[in-house]
């Protein structure tokens, strides 16, 4: 038990103020910040959602509790929400081009009450291309990509910090070459334009404030359809 | 605050020692239990700042950082017994996770540890169908032609899996995380892989894609195209309770290919094709590795 009262009472000694202060004191100092993994009930009977009634944020989908952050958005539902990713918001095609643009609905901006440790969670199925443009400064039709990568803090870290996380899809082919499409009858063929991604991004967040996570895209492609998604969040604190 | 089980001083009650005594006693392992905590919720400035639901966690960028692929490291194809390729950076140096500095992580059956990582690759593939004649060639009816077509099955594939090492911090006595072989068990006619029950950490990536140019109802009547893969990535989660404490020094991640599906005695398997070896590579860039110990109880 890591909280020891410092007067232990005994009959027929004095009851001083000082006394039954100083134990409450003493609790008072316990309870904030006291409380270590030892003195909690052995038996497994907690959990991160359990600890305290938490605070639903309902925009970014999150909720808090004394445990940290958990939650997310999604594109399914009813309501289906797809995003995009596109060129003509980072760089045209332009091989020397490093620009990234943020892509909608996939970010966070949390309140971190105390040093966490941070996965951000992320997810997308997506169509790239087929972009058949023929405009010469831009990389080859079979070579142009589109890379998601996650950033937290400004969406230019997305480059600077995380550009190792990037992952990747090719452009559509097939779909507009020469002997294609053949006929009514016959089915159109495109070929690696579709991409299935998942990644997680680790963080340790040493102090307390206003954090922002979300997922970046630079795209060779014209048009990317990112037709489903998910981003979700699990902060510790503890 | 909790609801503890004894109630404040009241007017009325009697000032001695053992009614003092017992309003300080409540704070103690007993008490502090789903009623007094979780039903009643205990808030965060009561806790210690020190970690004990997720106490550990390391960050690695691994393989060879250049995310626009003007350089990229090439594994060639190999054959059986399979000895995995290590992910390496630009200059040939694999680029393990390590855990915990010198002391490990010492994860205990009440935890459980989190990894997740991703790496941007590339398979490529020999032109000319070198997959004729192999495991993975497979005929459709073409009527157009000969009365078959011949066109791979799709099942080749390069895999990726974990390593651990549970030994000490020079990490040089990796061994394949629980529930996971290195393709090296000999199937057949002395050539490796592994039964899906031993993939369980594994993630793969297409190694070839070729597609029907005019399908028709079940049947090819025209040619068949190879369309490059061209970069994209793989990923992969692994999660592990372990029976007893042990501790890890370093995690990292290993690839090996090209691969097809088989079938034999009941079992499917992922197994080597050496046929094929000679006509794969794999290029690859950059990616992450990343490790989490979290509190069960």
């Amino acid at each position: 038990m890591s909280y020891s009262p410092p007067t232990v009472f005994a009959d027929g000694t004095i009851l001083t103020g000082a006394a039954l202060e100083g134990n409450n004191e003493a609790l008072r100092v316990y309870l904030h910040r006291g409380i270590a993994t030892g003195d909690l009930a052995a038996t497994k009977w907690i959990d991160s959602r359990h600890v305290q009634p938490p605070e639903f944020e309902p925009y970014s989908g999150v909720q808090h509790g004394v445990s940290g952050h958990q939650g997310g958005q999604w594109a399914g539902g009813t309501n289906v929400r797809m995003t995009f990713a596109t060129k003509y918001l980072s760089g045209q095609g332009r091989p020397s081009s490093g620009a990234v643009h943020g892509i909608p609905n996939t970010g966070f901006t949390l309140q971190i009450r105390r040093a966490a440790k941070i996965l951000y969670h992320y997810w997308w199925d997506l169509e790239n291309g087929p972009d058949e443009s023929t405009a010469s400064y831009q990389v080859a039709r079979d070579e142009r990509l589109v890379w998601i990568m996650p950033y937290f803090g400004s969406i230019q870290n997305a480059v600077q910090g995380y550009s190792s996380r990037a992952q990747e899809t090719r452009n559509h082919s097939l779909f507009m070459s020469g002997t294609y499409p053949i006929g009514l009858s016959q089915t159109l063929v495109g070929a690696g334009g579709y991409g299935s991604k998942q990644g997680t991004l680790a963080l340790d967040y040493a102090g307390s404030g206003t954090a922002t996570f979300g997922l970046a895209a630079h795209s060779a492609t014209d048009r990317c359809g990112i037709v489903e998604w998910g981003v979700s969040i699990e902060a510790f604190y503890l | 605050m909790s609801r503890l089980t004894n109630k404040p001083v009241l007017d009325g009650d009697p000032i001695n020692a053992a009614s003092l005594n017992t309003r300080f006693a409540d704070f103690n392992q007993t008490t502090l239990n789903e009623f007094n905590v979780r039903d009643a919720a205990i808030d965060l400035p009561q806790f210690t700042t020190s970690k004990f639901m997720a106490p550990q966690m390391a960050v690695a960028q691994i393989g060879h950082q250049d995310w626009k692929h003007a350089a990229y490291n090439t594994v060639v194809g190999q054959t059986t017994p399979s000895v995995p390729h290590i992910i390496r950076d630009s200059g040939g140096t694999p680029t393990p996770l390590a855990t915990g500095g010198g002391a490990g992580w010492t994860i205990s059956p009440d935890q459980v540890l989190r990894v997740y990582w991703d790496l941007s690759v590339r398979p490529r593939w020999a032109p000319g169908n070198p997959w004729r004649g192999t495991d993975i060639e497979w005929t459709f009816p073409h009527p157009a032609g000969a009365g078959v077509a011949t066109c791979s099955n799709g099942t080749v594939c390069w895999a990726f899996w974990l390593q651990v090492d549970v030994t000490d911090a020079s990490l040089s006595n990796w061994v394949d995380v629980a529930g996971q072989d290195s393709f090296g068990t000999v199937v057949t006619g002395g050539r490796g892989g592994n039964l899906l029950a031993n993939c369980q950490a594994t993630s793969i990536v297409p190694a070839l894609n070729q597609v029907a140019s005019t399908p028709n109802n079940g049947k090819f009547d025209g040619p068949q195209t190879e369309a490059d893969i061209g970069w994209t990535s793989v990923d992969g989660a692994w999660h592990w309770i372990p029976g007893a404490p042990t501790t890890i020094y370093g995690l990292r991640l290993v690839c090996t290919g090209p691969l097809a599906a088989y079938h034999a005695a009941s079992n499917w398997l992922i197994r080597v094709d050496p046929a094929l070896a000679a006509d794969a590579e794999l290029d690859y860039n950059g990616g992450s590795l990343q490790a989490l110990v979290m509190r069960l109880q």
